[in-house]
């Protein structure tokens, strides 16, 4: 499978074949599978590990003071 | 349409690459193994002063060294008295796309400008990307980047993605394939479709652009310190980076610089595996892509690749997952610098080697990423547990890549494992065998103790079938 986003040339729906166009003006056809796609990676949630070993760190950072 | 079908593009592979490179490396072919790699790296055309003249003129390259004092001192506050080089780190996520992959693409877009190209096209997953998306558009050049992004579930690795993201802001179409052989073939077919430019990682015009990094290193450590540098850390995937900095070490006259290439562990785990593709909290500087380019690096997009790290590389050393995203909180709490994961892989092992240099020796970490969303180690933590993945604090002898991460507790806990350079070259050298299925010709063998960087004698020792059946070498 490959996923690719660019601006319908008609409307149409999800599920349907479109056609669109790409960033670099190619036209390709395909299934519709989302209207404007969100990114929606994030920075996540801390982690508890993480907060412990940071945690040490400040602990650290006294001794070189 | 019949001319379509995976047998028939992959079929016309060599033409489709010859017309999308300019570069017609059958000229350098010594039969099926053997070629003239120095006459290929010299028929790019572009000498170092010139590459340098390109880069400058895209704002690419001469970006900071940074001297970590705090962390050279917690190493040596924690180290044996007299121990604890300097360490200094290359500041790359200065360039414009945020990563040294710049400079790779700069000549590439470079070339292509020059030759008529209307655009350019890259097959890869991490900053090259972005790169070339970038280098494209400050050479007014369109760009189509191919990424190898979802398992067949349709989830993606949060750093892939803010890669993705990354290359449609600098203005590039962005195809994202499931993981498998798809890649090479939609590489292949957009290239015969667009008659754009293969800004592939692996030609002598990447690896071109690369020595400029080389020679500024040293030239900045030599500024610095009036010393060369005594070893130069690099993330070691595809062998690029090695190649590329080792030989702008050379020509930087500076022969008795330790090159060291620096992978995260994820041993056991397949790249071509659904299954394991979103197991891994890296998507480069892993020993998923090290081992193999390493052991045999022509598995490439294009005849014979110009990154050779065998050539290069006087040491080998592996970190851990866990290892890595403390070394960069570390970084960010210690020294304010907020980064990505790439350049702190060789971090991590700058860590632990600086123990093994003393006060007055420094060591040179080649590189930083930008970083962000979907790059930061809370959203690789986060991913991780998501997919089922145990994440820890503790000892990082305890992890297991695609199962557990063990995030250190302590500085202390950091540590490196050597890999054995010469089951390397002996695994490298066998498959050479295995390739032409007969013994070497002379000339065979004179080429493999180059590649490999050993003597003739090992090159015939590697390939007796008492070493052979007794898995030695």
């Amino acid at each position: 499978v490959v996923r690719v986003k660019g601006l319908l040339n008609a409307p149409g729906r999800i599920g349907e074949t479109v056609t669109i166009r790409t960033p670099v003006g190619r036209l390709l056809t395909g299934i519709l599978e989302v209207v404007q796609p969100a990114d929606t990676h994030t920075f996540g949630r801390p982690h508890p590990a993480l907060v412990e070993a940071v945690d040490n760190i400040r602990d650290l950072l006294e001794d070189l003071a | 349409m019949s001319s379509d079908s995976y047998g028939e593009v992959m079929g016309r592979k060599g033409e489709i690459l010859l017309k999308a490179t300019g570069l017609d490396f059958s000229r350098f072919s010594r039969g099926p193994i053997a070629f003239d790699y120095e006459g290929m790296m010299t028929d790019v055309g572009y000498a170092l002063a010139e590459v340098r003249r390109i880069q400058l003129d895209t704002g690419v390259g001469q970006t900071p060294l940074l001297e970590l004092r705090n962390l050279t001192h917690l190493v040596r506050k924690l180290g044996r008295k007299g121990k604890g080089a300097r360490i200094f780190v290359k500041d790359e996520a200065g360039n414009p796309s945020g990563s040294f992959k710049d400079r790779r693409a700069s000549v590439s877009a470079y070339h292509a400008r020059r030759l008529g190209y209307k655009g350019l096209v890259a097959a890869t997953s991490g900053n090259h990307g972005a790169a070339v998306a970038s280098q494209a558009a400050r050479h007014g050049l369109r760009s189509i980047i191919i990424q190898e992004v979802f398992d067949s579930q349709g989830r993606g690795q949060p750093e892939i993605l803010e890669k993705g993201r990354k290359c449609e802001v600098l203005g590039a179409e962005v195809l994202q394939t499931t993981v498998g052989p798809e890649l090479f073939y939609v590489l292949l077919q957009v290239l015969e479709e667009t008659g754009y430019f293969n800004a592939s990682l692996y030609t002598p015009f990447s690896i071109a652009g690369i020595e400029t990094l080389g020679l500024e290193i040293v030239e900045q450590v030599r500024a610095r310190t009036g010393r060369d540098p005594d070893a130069v850390l690099i993330t070691h995937a595809g062998g690029g980076n090695v190649t590329g900095i080792a030989r702008g070490l050379r020509q930087a006259n500076c022969h008795k610089t330790q090159v060291v290439g620096v992978s995260v562990d994820l041993s056991g785990l397949h790249m071509a595996s659904d299954h394991d593709f979103n197991r891994k909290s890296f998507t480069t500087g892993h020993t998923g892509f090290s081992m193999p380019f390493t052991t045999w690096p022509d598995r490439v997009d294009v005849p014979k690749n110009a990154a050779r790290p065998l050539r290069y590389l006087d040491r080998f050393v592996t970190v851990s997952q866990g290892e890595v995203f403390y070394v960069t909180e570390l970084l960010a709490r210690l020294e304010g610098l907020e980064r990505g994961p790439a350049g702190n892989t060789s971090l991590a092992a700058a860590l632990v080697l600086a123990c093994e240099y003393d006060e007055d020796q420094v060591l040179v970490v080649s590189e930083t990423e930008y970083t962000g969303a979907g790059k930061s180690p809370v959203a690789q933590l986060d991913f991780a547990e998501k997919m089922g993945i145990e994440v820890i604090a503790g000892d990082p002898r305890e992890n297991q890549p695609g199962r557990r991460i063990v995030i250190p507790r302590y500085f202390n806990q950091l540590r490196v494992m050597n890999v054995d350079l010469e089951r390397l070259r002996g695994s490298y050298v066998r498959k050479a065998g295995q390739m032409v299925g007969r013994p070497f010709t002379e000339e065979e063998v004179l080429f493999l103790a180059e590649d490999a960087r050993c003597d003739a004698a090992t090159v015939h020792r590697f390939t007796e079938p008492s070493l052979e059946s007794a898995g030695l070498g």
